[in-house]
C-alpha cells in the first residue's frame, strides 16, 4: 500500500495539509513528519488551458482528493479516467516553485476491474 | 446572541470610481490618491477634513496605510488597514462606522485600489499567501482560476447547474455594463458567445473569469448629521455582519459562510430578501455569485439554477437587479477595488445617483463580500444591507 510523507500532530494524531506551524485540530505545536496511508478519493477536476508559467504543459489536469487520513489535497491528475468519485493514490512528484508537486494515479484495486463509469 | 448596538447614525458618502485601466506604469499610491482627490471633489471637501482612512491595496506593499499619509501630506488621527481582498470594502464600512459612532473619528475616508504592472497578477498570486506557494501553485500554477474550477465542477454536479445556467450571470451583468462608462469590457455579450468560448480553466470558460485591471473605488463614512450638514446625498448601514472561515470541515467549498450569519443580518434589518432592490455579488466568478444568492437566502440552496432560469438579473429585466454596474465581469478586476466594486455602486443606487441604468426607485441593497484564497477557496463572508438616507 501506498504512503505519503506529511505532518502529523505529536499530541492529538491529526494529519496536516498544507503545512503548518501549529496543528489545525489543538494547536499543538510538534508536528512530525511521517508516512501516512495515501488513498482517496476524487471530490473535484479541472483542466487548466491556461498557466501564469510558460512551462506548464496545457492542458494540465488537477484535482482536489479527500484522503482517508483526514485533509483535502489539490493535485494534479494526469490520467483523464479520474473523475469525481474515482478512488486514487497520491503520490508525490518532486519539488516544483516553491512546494512539493502531488499527482493522483487510479488506485489499482479500481484499476484491476471495479468499474467506475 | 442579542446585538446591543446597531449602526444608526452613520452616513455613506461621496461614492466614487477611479475609472479602470487593462495596466499601468503607475504604483499603488496613484490610484488611492487620485480616488481620494475623487471622493473630496464629490463632496466639496479638501483633504484636511479627513481624519481617517483605511485602505485596501495588494500591490502597496511594503508601504503600508501610514505611508500613504505622508505621501499625500495628511494628518489622521484614526487608520486601518483591511488586506481581504473581495470582503475589503464591507469590512471596511464595518470598521469605520464603529470609529464614527464612538468619536474616534468624524470622516472617514475608505479606499480599495490596485495598480496592475505587466507581470503584476503572476507575481501577486505565486506569493499570495503560504499555503497557496506550497500547495497549489505547483500544481499548474492557474492562480485562482484553478482553485474556483475545482469549486466550480464540484457545484455543478452537486446542484445539476450547467454552464447555460451560470451563463446568465454573465450576459446580464454585460447588458448592465453597457451603460457604464467606466466598464472596461461593454462589447454585447449572447449567452451563445458565452457558451462558445474559449476554455481557461475547465469548467470556466472566457466568460467566466474576471479581467485584471488597476483601478480604484472608495466612499466616505461620516455622522448622518455632518453629511447633511454638507448637503450630501447618503445611505445609512442597516446591518452588517462577517465571518471567517466557516464550514472549514467542507473538504470541497459550497458554501462559504454568509448562511452563518444571515439571519442576525436581516433580523438586525428587519427586512427580508424579497424586500431588495438590487444585489451586489463578488463576482469573482458567476458560481461565486450563485453562491451569495443561494446562502443570502435568495432562493433554497441548491436551488439556484431554477433561480437563474426564471430570474431576469438586468437592471431593465423586471427581476431582481444583479452587479447593476456590470460587476468586476464586466468592468474588470482592479485587485482589491474589486471588494468595494458592488458597496460603492450599491451607495450610488439607492442615493439616485448611478453612473449607468439607475434602478427605479432604488431604496434598499444588500452587497455581500468574499475574499481571500488562502489555499483552496475564499476565506471571508460578508454582507451589509444599506438603505437610501436623504437627498
Amino acid at each position: 500500500m501506498s504512503a505519503l510523507w506529511l505532518q502529523v500532530c505529536d499530541d492529538c494524531g491529526a494529519v496536516q495539509y498544507p503545512r503548518r506551524e501549529v496543528c489545525v485540530a489543538c494547536l499543538g505545536g510538534h508536528l512530525v513528519s511521517q508516512t501516512v496511508m495515501a488513498g482517496g478519493v476524487v471530490l473535484s477536476t479541472a483542466l487548466l488551458h491556461a498557466s501564469l508559467e510558460t512551462e506548464t504543459p496545457l492542458p494540465y489536469r488537477i484535482a482536489t482528493v479527500l484522503l482517508d487520513c483526514g485533509p483535502h489535497m489539490i493535485v494534479s491528475a494526469p490520467d483523464p479516467a479520474i473523475g469525481i468519485g474515482s478512488r486514487v493514490t497520491v503520490r508525490r512528484d518532486g519539488i516544483w516553485q516553491d512546494g512539493d508537486r502531488y499527482d493522483a494515479v487510479i488506485s489499482s484495486a479500481e484499476k484491476g476491474g471495479a468499474s467506475h463509469g | 446572541m442579542q446585538r446591543t448596538h446597531g449602526y444608526e447614525g452613520v452616513a455613506l458618502v461621496a461614492p466614487t470610481t477611479l475609472p479602470y485601466v487593462r495596466q499601468s506604469d503607475k504604483a499603488a499610491p496613484w490610484f488611492i490618491g487620485r480616488t481620494l482627490a475623487g471622493m473630496l471633489e464629490t463632496a466639496g471637501l479638501a483633504k484636511g477634513d479627513i481624519d481617517g482612512l483605511a485602505v485596501s491595496s495588494f500591490t502597496l506593499a511594503p508601504d503600508t496605510v501610514v505611508s500613504l499619509a505622508e505621501h499625500f501630506g495628511m494628518g489622521l488621527r484614526w487608520l486601518e488597514q483591511i488586506p481581504l481582498g473581495g470582503a475589503s470594502g464591507v469590512i471596511a464600512l464595518r470598521r469605520a462606522a464603529r470609529a464614527i459612532q464612538s468619536g474616534d473619528a468624524e470622516i472617514i475616508a475608505c479606499i480599495g485600489a490596485d495598480t496592475n504592472r505587466a507581470g503584476g497578477f503572476r507575481d501577486l498570486v505565486a506569493n499570495f499567501s503560504r499555503f497557496s506557494a506550497e500547495a497549489v501553485y505547483p500544481h499548474g500554477a492557474a492562480g485562482p482560476n484553478g482553485v474556483f474550477a475545482l469549486i466550480a465542477r464540484h457545484y455543478m454536479e452537486k446542484y445539476g447547474v450547467t454552464r447555460a445556467d451560470l451563463g446568465r450571470i454573465s450576459v446580464s451583468q454585460r447588458a448592465n455594463a453597457m451603460h457604464v462608462p467606466h466598464a472596461l469590457l461593454r462589447k454585447p455579450l449572447t449567452l451563445d458567445d458565452y457558451l462558445a468560448a474559449r476554455p481557461i480553466a475547465e469548467p470556466f470558460h472566457l466568460y467566466d473569469c474576471v479581467m485584471p485591471c488597476a483601478g480604484g473605488e472608495g466612499f466616505l463614512v461620516m455622522a448622518t448629521d455632518r453629511a447633511r450638514a454638507l448637503g450630501l446625498p447618503y445611505a445609512r448601514i442597516s446591518a452588517v455582519e462577517e465571518f471567517h472561515n466557516g464550514h472549514a470541515a467542507d473538504p470541497v467549498q459550497f458554501r462559504g459562510g454568509w448562511d452563518l450569519f444571515r439571519d442576525r443580518l436581516y433580523a438586525a434589518a428587519g427586512v427580508g430578501p424579497a424586500d431588495m432592490d438590487l444585489v451586489e455579488t463578488y463576482d469573482d466568478y458567476p458560481v461565486i455569485s450563485l453562491m451569495q444568492l443561494e446562502d443570502l437566502g435568495f432562493c433554497a440552496k441548491g436551488d439556484g439554477a431554477r433561480f437563474l432560469r426564471e430570474t431576469p438579473l438586468a437592471v431593465d429585466g423586471g427581476g431582481l437587479p444583479h452587479n447593476t454596474s456590470g460587476g468586476q465581469l464586466s468592468c474588470g478586476q482592479a485587485g482589491s477595488a474589486g471588494g468595494f466594486l458592488g458597496l460603492v455602486e450599491a451607495i450610488r443606487q439607492v442615493t439616485g445617483q448611478a453612473l449607468g441604468q439607475q434602478v427605479p426607485q432604488a431604496r434598499r441593497a444588500l452587497v455581500s463580500g468574499y475574499g481571500m484564497v488562502n489555499y483552496d477557496r475564499g476565506l471571508c463572508a460578508v454582507a451589509t444591507i444599506i438603505t437610501e438616507g436623504g437627498r
